[in-house]
């Protein structure tokens, strides 16, 4: 059965990121969020949460994006969610790693949170379509 | 392109307003952290300080605050700089220019705090550019 988009686990450190980015996607497009500010939040709140989609900030403080994407990995919830990384230092080889981890694609930092929900939508459109 | 909503414009603008209101206060932060390196110069300090700096650029950015930004993104190059360095710059020779970037950035965030404490501002864009 095909999955929907309701449900977002949302891991960035930063908490006026957190304010925004969590009033962009649930106020403006409608999701369900949850956010968590560390990779260790992350990986506590996920089998509950059972989200549909992870956002996940690429540098943290502690076990940055791509770590904690791995750890998450090992959760059976969330084993094969799928993920989208955010980050400020777009490379064209960072992008492809990203890939190889098995994200959906890549949100450049600074985001415009008028479109943020959008751009979700749209990288778990080219995912699912 | 699909026009923004009022709805969504004015929910964005009170974040925003609340985001700088505290814009002098994070950037001492920043401030407070070249402090300690100067009492001890170590890794882990410079660490916290890129840290600090890579926040404030991003969440300044989206915020719309675009002179912030620039001040934080350039203190963050010169820490990702001396951390990235082979040779660790010695501390006379960064003290200068970190206070010099750290200034600026004080400043940059001073007056984004003061230009929003002026009239007529309804209707601005959250995500616009500084007027600098």
């Amino acid at each position: 059965m095909e999955r929907t988009l309701e449900r977002i686990l949302l891991v960035e450190d930063d908490p006026d990121i957190q304010i925004v980015a969590s009033l962009a996607l649930s106020q403006f497009g409608g999701f369900t969020v949850q956010v968590s500010g560390s990779a260790g939040e992350a990986l506590r709140a996920a089998p509950a949460f059972a989200p549909d989609l992870i956002l996940l900030d690429v540098m943290m403080p502690g076990m940055d994006g791509p770590s904690t994407l791995q750890a998450l990995r090992e959760i059976p919830a969330v084993t094969a969610t799928p993920v989208i990384f955010m980050t400020a230092k777009i490379l064209p080889q960072e992008v492809a790693q990203y890939r190889e981890l098995g994200s959906l694609g890549v949100i450049a930092k600074p985001f415009d949170p008028t479109t943020l929900a959008e751009r979700v939508r749209e990288l778990w459109r080219e995912h699912h379509d | 392109m699909t026009k923004t909503p009022d709805t969504h414009i004015e929910q964005l603008n009170v974040l925003r307003e609340r985001y700088v209101r505290d814009l002098p206060d994070k950037a001492r932060v920043v401030e407070e952290a070249v402090d300690a390196l100067e009492l001890r110069w170590d890794r882990d300090g410079l660490d916290t300080l890129h840290h600090l700096a890579h926040r404030l650029a991003g969440s300044a950015a989206i915020y719309g605050f675009a002179a912030v930004s620039e001040a934080a993104s350039s203190l963050e190059l010169l820490v990702n700089a001396a951390l990235e360095s082979a040779a660790p710059p010695a501390p006379s020779d960064m003290l200068a220019p970190l206070r010099e970037r750290t200034t600026a950035l004080v400043r940059a965030a001073v007056d984004e705090q003061l230009r929003s404490l002026r009239p007529s501002r309804k209707g601005r864009s959250p995500t616009a550019q500084s007027e600098n």
